[in-house]
């Protein structure tokens, strides 16, 4: 009860604190406005509409760049196997990075939320720590880990598993979960933060076991979280350029690597901006769906 | 449940323990575990004018990102706070998009439009990519700022005779100024850490610090890069360290 009372008034506060702000005028407002207007004009809406356009270009490769309106960029990416390959491992590399992100954030998640309260803040920064790393020393951290002459590869040797790490879509993936497994955790601690640990003592009083309570009230609560986990994890992976370029070696190819040579080595345009707007489409697909479904779930 | 969790710091701590690690190495190639201690990898980075030229053009680049989001996102911000509406709204959801972007993308698309002005390659264009990604996160700052500050502050210094902008310089920017800083310092950092984007505006002319490294892993087996990955680990470190405290400075006063 005495919980409730601060939190009302500083709702109060905020709300009175809304209505004291004196409005600047709309001649102020664009003012204020344009210089970033502009950059985002230029810098962003520009570029973004010239690869649209790029995409409805044809390519022929004694001629170059040829403006037209066709399909054949589309049609080549849809109709041929090997583009369709390269959409189905782009998928499979994400969604499986997503699977292992679940798998090793929950434990650290209950870990973060529940572990002892000192162990708390260093677990954190721990599990931050990939994020205030640029992706390009991380990866390179790999190859070092995974090469045939590195520590892991010797273990997997020494135990006489056949299996090569780098230049592998094993080793993309161990390089993805990495970079990104961040955005699963801090979704995670969040919604695990949100739990009544109360509805858990409820269930264990009324004779459910540990793996009963976990997986009939603690899980279904943090759905959300999981969900909003998965989406962020599934989208900035099927993105990466950087793990799958320096960890596959160019033997594992996906939709960005190809956009990346096709844009800098082979200089097909057309073919890249193409195979950029089928990414923002699957980008935007997976969050419009995300938006669908979450509101659904909240109504509910 | 604790070997778990055990087992997945080991794997988030792995790889920047490697780096760190094998810069100190004594042989002539990256070593894990490293043999012997020495620092000659450190001096040879120092007198490697790649890395150097790389280095300082990522150290520009990262100033000047910061600086022109400062003067541009922040008169943004204080519009958009202070003009609620439907407007404000979605300029505020254009601004941020970046964030949700896939960076080739955007990267593709200023390759394109650079190379028909002729900037592709040039620090000139890497400055507007990196702006474009790092503004998104001033502008969260910035705005979180102008919104939760007190009200009557403002309006007390206009009421009392000052105009909107003496009102602005004297009272409300000192007022944001924590949050401005971790703003601005985050995108230091974003810009300092940059690769996906730079790489497809990179050129002879022009390159910054994650690209020579991203070029060289492919190539050579040196330790100068772990000493360089190293550097560049410490530095966002120190920076990201200093936004965490400055909240709490804030609050202080």
């Amino acid at each position: 009860m005495t919980a409730v009372v601060p939190d009302a008034s500083r709702a109060g506060s905020r709300k009175a604190k809304g209505s004291a702000y004196q409005p600047v005028g709309r001649g102020t407002f664009l003012l204020l406005l344009t210089p970033l207007l502009l950059v985002f004009a230029f810098g962003f809406a520009y570029p973004l509409l010239t690869v649209g356009r790029f995409a409805f270009d044809r390519f022929e490769s004694a001629v170059g760049q040829i403006p037209a309106w066709s399909t054949e960029q589309f049609s080549a990416i849809l109709g041929t196997e090997v583009y369709r390959d390269l959409l189905v491992r782009t998928l499979l590399l994400a969604l499986v990075t997503t699977l292992v992100s679940i798998l090793i954030c929950y434990p650290l998640a209950l870990a973060i939320t529940r572990g002892p309260r000192r162990l708390r803040g260093i677990l954190m920064a721990l599990t931050l720590m990939p994020m205030l790393t640029s992706v390009v020393v991380k990866t390179f951290g790999w190859t070092v880990l995974l090469s045939r002459e590195g520590f892991l590869q010797g273990v997997l040797d020494s135990l006489g598993i056949p299996v090569q790490l780098l230049f592998t879509p094993l080793g993309v993936v161990i390089g993805l979960v990495h970079t990104y497994m961040p955005f699963m955790a801090l979704s995670l601690v969040a919604a695990l933060a949100r739990i009544d640990r109360r509805t858990e003592e409820a269930a264990t009083s009324l004779g459910s076991g540990p793996l009963g309570v976990f997986f009939k009230v603690t899980l279904p609560q943090t759905r959300n979280g999981l969900a909003a986990g998965m989406v962020l994890t599934f989208v900035t992976s099927m993105s990466a350029l950087v793990t799958p370029q320096l960890l596959g070696g160019g033997r594992v190819n996906t939709l960005v690597t190809v956009i990346y040579t096709q844009a800098t080595s082979a200089q097909n345009w057309p073919l890249a901006s193409a195979l950029g707007l089928v990414l923002l489409a699957i980008t935007f697909l997976i969050l419009l769906l995300n938006s669908v479904v979450m509101g659904r779930g909240s109504r509910n | 449940m604790w070997a778990t969790v055990l087992a997945v710091l080991a794997f988030i701590v792995a790889p920047l323990a490697v780096v760190v690690a094998s810069s100190f190495t004594a042989t002539g190639y990256l070593a894990f575990p490293p043999e012997g201690f020495s620092l000659e990898w450190y001096g040879a980075a120092a007198r490697n004018s790649t890395f150097v030229d790389s280095f300082l053009t990522s150290l520009q680049l990262a100033l000047a990102v910061a600086a022109i989001c400062a003067l541009v996102s922040i008169p943004a911000s204080y519009a958009i706070a202070r003009h609620p509406g439907r407007t404000a709204t979605l300029l505020e959801q254009v601004f941020l998009s970046p964030l949700m972007l896939p960076a080739v993308v955007f990267g593709l698309g200023l390759l394109f439009v650079l190379s028909a002005l002729g900037y592709r390659g040039t620090f000139v264009g890497g400055l507007l990519g990196h702006v474009i990604i790092a503004s998104p996160f001033v502008i969260r700052s910035v705005l979180a700022g102008f919104r939760d500050m007190d009200p009557h502050l403002e309006d007390a210094a206009m009421s009392l005779g000052a105009s909107r902008l003496r009102a602005f310089l004297t009272v409300t920017l000192p007022s944001v100024l924590g949050s401005a800083m971790s703003g601005l310092v985050f995108a230091f950092v974003i810009s300092f850490d940059e690769a996906v984007v730079t790489l497809f505006l990179t050129g002879p002319s022009f390159e910054t610090l994650p690209v020579t490294i991203f070029t060289y892993v492919q190539y050579s087996n040196d330790p100068t890069i772990a000493a360089v990955s190293t550097v560049l680990i410490a530095i966002s470190f120190v920076l990201v360290a200093l936004t965490m405290r400055s909240p709490k400075d804030s609050d202080d006063r």
